[in-house]
């Protein structure tokens, strides 16, 4: 009957208003969908992040820690006052430390190969930069045993980590410093371009 | 057109745009509120998490109320009637 009508078509500009709300609210929803997707990405990226940086971290603290406990066994060998029977077992000491080092080193290598090949953490298509190879140098044996590692003189104790997803980014620094009179290697979010603005240690 | 059909195509002209109208009221109330609570919540997410990575804070019209915590970072938006609350971590407890 409406259709028939001359005052029917009244109708036809309503059906208009709701094909265009209708359409508004396809667009509306589409930009919800967009943005939960956007914070979704980013939760992921920093998740994966944070677990890596941590566990290098982790890592770090215990070479450290390592290298202290190596020097202590070499400077008690090398003190002309230690006792002959006592020196086997601080070599042995020694040789473990030596051999645990060079494992983590090479955990190191393995971390860095999976960070590439798992493109992150879970195959999810994200782009990650390279993590940085450890720097640490050990010189060779000596009449005492193994050489602690050394550190570069003029590098900088510092690891970048860089997750991306386009357009979303998730980055860690690990930095060595002392925090609450604690001395050790700490993780701190960043974000791409900032760690040329901030070069000192918070 | 005889008055009796004039009359009552004027009743069915008038009840049908008054369901519509009331339908697309609805509808975009209920839509309004969803887009106030979801900007809320992303533009909370957002600023949180500018300010967790030490970001520069772009800004935005809505108020939102930042506070640093030992385990991270807690933001407090409100958009209209929507308020959204949002938590980050830090990597580690007492550092960015």
């Amino acid at each position: 009957m409406i259709a028939r009508n001359q005052q029917g078509a009244i109708q036809v500009p309503m059906v208009l208003i709701t094909l265009v709300l209708v359409l508004g609210s396809l667009g509306v929803f589409g930009v919800l969908r967009e943005w939960r997707k956007l914070v979704e990405i980013q939760l992921r990226l920093d998740r994966c992040v944070s677990k890596t940086a941590l566990s290098l971290k982790t890592r770090l603290d215990s070479l450290e820690k390592s290298n202290l406990r190596m020097k202590v066994i070499r400077a008690s060998l090398a003190a002309s006052t230690v006792l002959p029977p006592a020196k086997p077992p601080l070599q042995a000491a020694l040789t473990a430390e030596f051999l645990w080092q060079e494992s983590q080193r090479a955990l190191w290598v393995k971390t860095q190969m999976t960070w590439m090949a798992e493109q992150g953490c879970d195959f999810k298509r994200d782009l990650p930069l390279p993590i940085p190879t450890l720097p640490w140098l050990r010189d060779p044996p000596d009449s005492i045993g193994p050489q602690p590692l050394r550190w570069p003189v003029g590098t900088e104790k510092r690891f970048y980590l860089q997750l991306s997803h386009s357009p979303r980014h998730a980055a860690a620094i690990l930095d060595e410093g002392k925090l609450h009179e604690k001395n050790g290697w700490f993780a701190r979010w960043t974000y791409p371009g900032q760690l040329v603005l901030r070069t000192s240690f918070p | 057109m005889r008055n009796q059909e004039m009359g009552q195509t004027l009743i069915e002209f008038a009840l049908s745009s008054t369901a519509v109208l009331l339908t697309l009221t609805a509808a975009g109330w209920v839509l309004r509120a969803h887009w106030d609570r979801a900007r809320c919540a992303y533009l909370t997410f957002e600023t949180t998490h500018a300010e967790l990575i030490g970001k520069p804070r772009v800004s935005i019209r809505v108020p939102i109320l930042i506070q640093e915590t030992p385990e991270g970072y807690e933001g407090s938006g409100a958009c209209g009637k929507a308020s959204e609350k949002v938590s980050l971590r830090k990597i580690e407890p007492e550092f960015r």
